[in-house]
């Protein structure tokens, strides 16, 4: 029963640390998605053949040409200055791409600049540079925690397949010069269900207390798919261990 | 049947020889310490010579597989010092983990008294039960071979009709190997072979 305790625990933890991975992963993807380049173009040069070479750029999924903006046309129009009306602002231009990695913007950045007209790039880059290094940090404390409690969750399936009365009986089947697998399966069946039943009972727990927590079943739980997938690799790892499993088991 | 050639197992024995022919019944006879059970478990593969070669049903001890234990053990039948048994299960059920024969595993209880206790779970007998229900099972599987490590020693008042059993099981064919440090069971049956450790 020990070993069933440490296995629901191992997989209730990995389970929640998925859905917060999950949780942390669409909130990053919306502050991706909020990435926008802007590209200013020399207003004395031909604006629509920039426009051209910067859509066939290698990563470019659309353009926006951006009007200037209102606060701009406020001061135009109240200030009786005539400076104001005599400066030539920029065209700007806002790029989307639809890759968002770091190296990758740098790099269209850096073509962008290059293309005749092109006076100047924008994308945040500090701030995309911040968002990638939590992103990698995330990923990397999750993916340890996730490792951890996976040894221990393999770890305490390990010592329940030991603890099976079924593994004593092998010795029985030996001397008897019975094939062992009929016990084989037995014990491959026995573990994978016990991982599903466990797997399937954290996410159960999670998804109630996620709703007692937040007081609402329309808030966003981690998909099925997510479910799925989780169950299926805690019962394929359950098959995995206990076909590991040689006979007959020694004293 | 068996046979053992120049078998070394220090500290136990040393170039030790013998040979069992098929049909016989072979009493080994010895003091504590002698080699008795050591003898069991290399005829039975659980243990392999240091030097030598263990032969039994023409498989040689070296290069032991799982697959060669499996065949010695589905011809033959073992009664060990530890039993090996289903505790969990039923008497009747470990006998008829070893035999079709619903009746025949009824005879096997009858015979060594149990017959009554034919659905108490296994777990729950006695030392000496236990050894019973271990002669029970190997007579219901009516072995080729029979391998015992002093059936007698636990079961004192009921050591002839266990003897008895077992010449039964040899008349049908059965080539036994026996262990014992009871002189009387020597005695008392003077016509199979013997050989003094």
């Amino acid at each position: 029963m020990k070993h069933i305790i440490t296995m629901f625990l191992s997989s209730l933890f990995l389970f929640l640390t998925l859905f917060y991975y999950w949780q942390r992963d669409i909130e990053f993807q919306k502050q991706l998605e909020k990435i926008e380049m802007r590209v200013f173009i020399d207003s004395g040069s031909d604006k629509e053949a920039a426009m051209a070479l910067i859509v066939n750029t290698e990563g470019v999924t659309g353009l926006k040409e951006i009007e200037e903006p209102d606060i701009i046309k406020n001061m135009r129009g109240r200030s009786r200055s005539e400076i104001l009306d005599k400066v030539e602002l920029p065209y700007v231009i806002g790029v989307y791409s639809s890759k968002r990695e770091e190296g990758f913007l740098k790099e269209l950045a850096a073509r962008l600049k290059g293309i005749e007209g092109v006076i100047g790039v924008l994308y945040g880059d500090k701030a995309v540079a911040e968002l990638w290094k939590e992103i990698r940090e995330v990923k990397i404390i999750l993916i340890t925690v996730g490792l951890i409690l996976l040894f221990f969750f393999g770890l305490s399936l390990y010592l329940f397949v030991n603890s099976l009365a079924v593994m004593k009986y092998s010795k029985v089947f030996l001397i008897h010069g019975k094939r062992f697998g009929l016990l084989r399966i037995g014990v491959i069946l026995r573990t994978m269900t016990v991982s599903i039943i466990v797997a399937s009972l954290s996410v159960e727990i999670s998804y109630l207390s996620h709703r007692y927590i937040t007081g609402s079943s329309q808030s966003s739980f981690i998909t099925n798919q997510w479910v799925y997938c989780f169950i299926i690799i805690m019962g394929l790892i359950g098959l995995f261990v206990a076909s590991l499993k040689k006979f007959p088991v020694s004293d | 049947m068996i046979e053992f050639v120049d078998v070394s197992f220090p500290p136990v024995f040393k170039d030790f020889s013998f040979r069992i022919e098929k049909g016989e019944f072979f009493i080994l006879v010895g003091k504590t310490g002698a080699g008795k059970t050591t003898t069991i478990r290399l005829a039975s593969f659980e243990i392999t010579p240091k030097r030598g070669e263990v032969m039994v049903m023409g498989m040689s001890s070296r290069r032991i597989s799982i697959q060669k234990r499996l065949f010695v053990f589905k011809k033959s039948g073992l009664f060990l010092d530890k039993p090996v048994l289903f505790e969990n299960y039923s008497l009747i059920r470990n006998l008829l983990f070893v035999t079709d024969g619903r009746d025949r595993a009824y005879d096997s209880l009858k015979i060594v008294g149990l017959l009554e206790k034919k659905d108490l779970t296994t777990s729950r007998l006695s030392r000496g039960e236990r050894d019973l229900l271990q002669l029970a099972i190997l007579y219901a599987k009516r072995p080729i071979l029979a391998m015992l490590d002093e059936p007698t020693v636990n079961l004192k008042d009921k050591k002839w009709e266990i003897m008895e059993m077992l010449a039964g099981l040899h008349r049908r064919g059965t080539t036994i190997l026996m262990t014992t440090k009871d002189e009387e069971v020597v005695n008392r049956f003077p016509n199979n072979r013997i050989f003094m450790l």
